[in-house]
C-alpha cells in the first residue's frame, strides 16, 4: 500500500473546564488508506468523536491541541489557516453527524442547502449544480427527488434526513468522509440501509470513511480496520478480522465479552467494573490499569508503549510484548 | 397459586389508545394518531416480558398505559386480579405502589435539585410508607442493593455518572416493594460495559424479589438475553409473541425476520450481509390497510392489503398475525389470548 490517505501522529488535546485542564487525547497515532472504511470504536468519552472533530478543525475554543499532526494526503491540517480548511471541509474531508435533524437547517429546503454547498465548492453553473443535486439524491436511494429537494428537513423521516446528509456530503467528491456515530439515532431496519449505503461509498466511488461508533455490531459488519479508544489512548489497532478473531488488549476483550449473547443466556453477563477515568491526562501508568484483572506493578508506573502483534495489529498492552513471540 | 401454575400478574386486554392531533374541531374531522391499537397479552410473574419494535410502534405508550400514567381509549388492564382500568381515585393510588418505572435517560429522570437520599425517600415519603425516622436507614440498605452505598446519600445526579444514576432510579422503583417494574430502555443510554453492570443487577433483584419486568427495548441482543418471553410491536400492533429463545431461532413473521437479520453481530465469522428492509416505517396517524407491514414486507400478498391478520396461535406459546404463517401445530387450550381479543 502506498502512502495512507490520512496520518494522524501522537495528538495530544485538552479541554479549559471551570475545573482545570482536562486531557482528551493522550497520543492518537491512526493511519487510514485510500478507499476503506476505518472504525474507531470507544465509550463515551474516551475520545472519538473529539478525534474526529480536531481533523476537520472544528473544535471548541475551549479545545487546543498541544502536539501531534494531522496528515492529509501529506499535508500537515493543523498548518493550514482558517480559509484554507474551509476548501478542506466539505472539498476533501466531509462529515456526518449523529443527529441529522440538528445538522440540517431547519428553515431551508434541502434542496437550497444543498445547492448552496455544492456551489461553495464547485464552478459549475445552476442548472448542472441543481443536476448535480438531484443526481446525489438519486444515488443515495432516494425516491422521488423532485419532492425531496423542496421539502423541508422536519417533512422527512431520520433515515431519510441522514440519506440527505450523506448526498450532501458525496456530492462535493471528497477523498474522506467522517461519520460520527451515523446510525445511532436510526432503527435498526434502518441502519441496516445506512450502514449499506457507507460501504457503497467505498465500493463505488472509493471514498474512504472514518467510521466513528460505540458500537462493536456496527463495527464488525462495516470495517476494514479499526481502532479501539480508551480514555484518549489507542489501546489496539489492526484489521477487523484479526481484532474480533484474536483481541489482545484486555479493554477490547472486556468490550467484546460485555455484549449479550444469546448463548450465553442464563449465565451472568461479564462487565468490566468501575468507570471510565475522569481525568486520564492525570494517569501515569497506562489508563485500563485500575479495572484491568491482569494489572501488574509495572502497568501502574509506566505507560505501555504499542506493540505489534502481527502484521498490522498493534495493542498498547504489556502482555503483549510478552506475548510477542 | 393454583395448581403449581404460574398465574399471570397482569393481563391486557384489546388495549387501544389513541391521540387526537391538533386541529379538525371546527369541521369535525378529528384526526387520531393510532399509538395501540388492540394488544392482548398476558405476563407471568416473576418472568420478564420483553417489548421490541422501531420507534412509533407504541412500546414506551403500551409500558405507560399499563401503570395507567396514560388513560387507555378502550381495553382492560387486570393486575394480579384487579381491573385497573376500574380504580379511581385513592384506590388507584395505593394500587399504584405495587407497579414502578425505570426511565431510559436517568439524568432527566432525577430531579437535578435533590440529593441521591431525597430521590429515593420521596415514594417513602409520599406513601407514608414506613416511619419517618427509619427512612434515613432504609434508603441506604436500598442504595447497597443497588451496588452503591452510604457515601452517595448526599450527591446530586449530576456529580455521578450515568451508571449510578441509573442505579439510583432502580433503587428508587423498589423503594415500596413493587410486584412490576416497567423498564423503558434502561440501558440505552449507558456505555456497553456498564450495560453489563445493570443487567446483572436487574436479574439479581428479580430473583431475591421476585420482580415481574416489562423491559422495552429497541436493543434485540439485550432484550433477547434477559427476557423470557418476547413481544414484537409494529405500528401499534403485537406481530408475534413467543418464548425468547424460540423467536430468535425461529422467527416466523417477517417482520421479526428481518428485525432480528438487521441485528449487527458483533462477529467476523459470518459473511452473511445484514438483511436490509426497504422504506420506513409508516405514520401511525395514517396507518396502511389490511397487515400493516404489507408496505415493506418481502412476501406480501393481494390478501395482506386487504385483510388485517389476526394474532393466531400457531403453536403451544407462540403467536403470529400473518396470513402466510400456517397453523402447524394447532395446541390445546392455550386459547386464553383468543378469546380475550373478542
Amino acid at each position: 500500500m502506498s502512502d495512507p490517505l490520512l496520518q494522524t501522529q501522537d495528538l495530544h488535546l485538552e479541554f479549559k473546564t471551570s475545573r482545570g485542564t482536562l486531557k482528551a487525547l493522550n497520543g492518537i497515532s491512526l493511519e487510514v488508506n485510500y478507499g476503506e472504511v476505518f472504525g474507531i470504536v470507544g465509550e463515551t468519552g474516551c475520545g472519538k468523536t473529539v478525534t474526529g472533530l480536531s481533523i476537520l478543525k472544528l473544535l471548541p475554543d475551549s479545545a487546543t491541541i498541544t502536539k501531534g499532526e494531522i496528515l492529509f494526503e501529506g499535508t500537515n491540517l493543523l498548518a493550514l489557516s482558517q480559509r484554507q480548511m474551509r476548501k478542506v471541509r466539505g472539498g476533501l474531508i466531509a462529515m456526518i453527524f449523529q443527529d441529522p435533524s440538528a445538522s440540517l437547517n431547519p428553515v431551508y429546503t434541502i434542496g437550497r442547502q444543498m445547492i448552496w454547498i455544492i456551489s461553495q465548492h464547485s464552478s459549475l453553473s445552476h442548472s448542472e449544480v441543481v443536476e448535480l443535486a438531484k443526481r446525489t439524491l438519486e444515488d443515495v436511494g432516494l425516491p422521488d427527488v423532485d419532492r425531496i429537494m423542496s421539502s423541508y428537513p422536519f417533512q422527512l423521516s431520520g433515515g431519510m434526513q441522514q440519506r440527505v446528509m450523506i448526498a450532501i456530503a458525496l456530492a462535493c467528491k471528497p477523498k474522506l468522509i467522517i461519520a460520527d456515530e451515523p446510525t445511532t439515532a436510526l432503527d435498526v431496519t434502518i441502519q441496516a440501509q445506512i450502514l449499506a449505503l457507507l460501504k457503497g461509498l467505498r465500493d463505488n466511488y472509493n471514498i474512504s470513511v472514518v467510521l466513528i461508533t460505540h458500537s462493536l455490531g456496527v463495527i464488525a459488519k462495516t470495517c476494514d480496520r479499526l481502532a479501539v479508544l480508551y480514555a484518549g489512548h489507542v489501546v489496539e489497532t489492526g484489521t477487523t478480522r484479526e481484532i474480533f478473531k484474536n483481541p489482545e488488549h484486555p479493554y477490547t476483550r472486556g468490550l467484546i465479552r460485555a455484549i449479550p449473547k444469546p448463548e450465553k443466556r442464563g449465565s451472568r453477563m461479564v462487565s468490566i467494573p468501575g468507570n471510565v477515568p475522569a481525568n486520564p491526562g492525570a494517569i501515569i501508568g497506562c489508563p485500563f490499569a485500575p479495572r484491568c484483572e491482569f494489572a501488574m506493578n509495572r502497568c501502574f508506573e509506566e505507560k505501555p508503549k504499542t506493540y505489534q502483534i502481527e502484521e498490522g495489529h498493534y495493542s498498547a498492552c504489556f502482555l503483549a510484548l510478552n506475548n510477542k513471540p | 397459586m393454583i395448581n403449581d401454575q404460574i398465574q399471570p400478574l397482569v393481563r391486557i386486554k384489546d388495549i387501544k389508545k389513541y391521540f387526537r392531533l391538533p386541529g379538525g374541531w371546527l369541521s369535525g374531522d378529528a384526526r387520531y394518531v393510532y399509538a395501540v391499537d388492540g394488544v392482548s397479552l398476558n405476563i407471568d410473574e416473576g418472568k420478564t416480558f420483553g417489548l421490541v419494535g422501531e420507534s412509533g410502534c407504541g412500546k414506551t405508550t403500551l409500558g405507560r398505559v399499563i401503570l395507567r400514567l396514560l388513560e387507555p381509549t378502550a381495553g382492560k388492564i387486570i393486575f394480579a386480579g384487579n381491573d385497573l382500568t376500574a380504580l379511581k381515585g385513592e384506590a388507584l393510588r395505593k394500587k399504584r405502589v405495587e407497579m414502578q418505572l425505570v426511565f431510559q435517560n436517568p439524568l432527566s429522570s432525577l430531579s437535578p435539585r435533590l440529593k441521591v437520599l431525597d430521590i429515593v425517600a420521596e415514594p417513602l415519603r409520599t406513601h407514608h410508607a414506613i416511619p419517618k425516622g427509619d427512612v434515613r436507614n432504609y434508603v441506604i440498605k436500598l442504595l447497597e442493593q443497588v451496588g452503591l452505598g452510604k457515601q452517595h446519600l448526599n450527591r446530586f445526579p449530576h456529580e455521578m455518572s450515568g451508571g449510578q444514576c441509573q442505579r439510583v432510579a432502580i433503587a428508587r422503583a423498589l423503594s415500596l416493594n413493587p410486584r412490576l417494574i416497567v423498564l423503558d430502555e434502561p440501558t440505552s443510554s449507558l456505555d456497553v460495559s456498564v450495560q453489563a453492570q445493570i443487567i446483572n443487577l436487574l436479574e439479581d433483584l428479580r430473583k431475591q424479589h421476585n420482580l415481574t419486568y416489562i423491559f422495552i427495548s429497541h436493543d434485540l441482543n439485550v432484550v433477547h438475553y434477559i427476557s423470557n418471553r418476547i413481544g414484537v410491536m409494529y405500528l401499534g400492533k403485537i406481530v408475534e409473541i413467543g418464548e425468547s429463545d424460540e423467536l430468535f431461532d425461529n422467527p416466523l413473521h417477517p417482520y421479526t425476520q428481518a428485525l432480528i437479520g438487521a441485528i449487527p453481530l458483533p462477529e467476523v465469522d459470518d459473511d452473511e450481509e445484514l438483511t436490509i428492509l426497504h422504506g420506513t416505517v409508516p405514520s401511525p396517524a395514517n396507518p396502511p390497510s389490511g397487515c400493516r407491514f404489507h408496505t415493506r414486507c418481502p412476501i406480501a400478498g393481494e390478501i395482506c392489503r386487504a385483510e388485517e391478520p389476526v394474532l393466531k396461535n400457531v403453536s403451544p406459546g407462540r403467536w403470529v398475525a400473518c396470513h402466510f404463517v400456517n397453523i402447524v401445530d394447532p395446541p390445546q387450550g392455550e386459547d386464553e389470548i383468543v378469546n380475550s381479543i373478542q
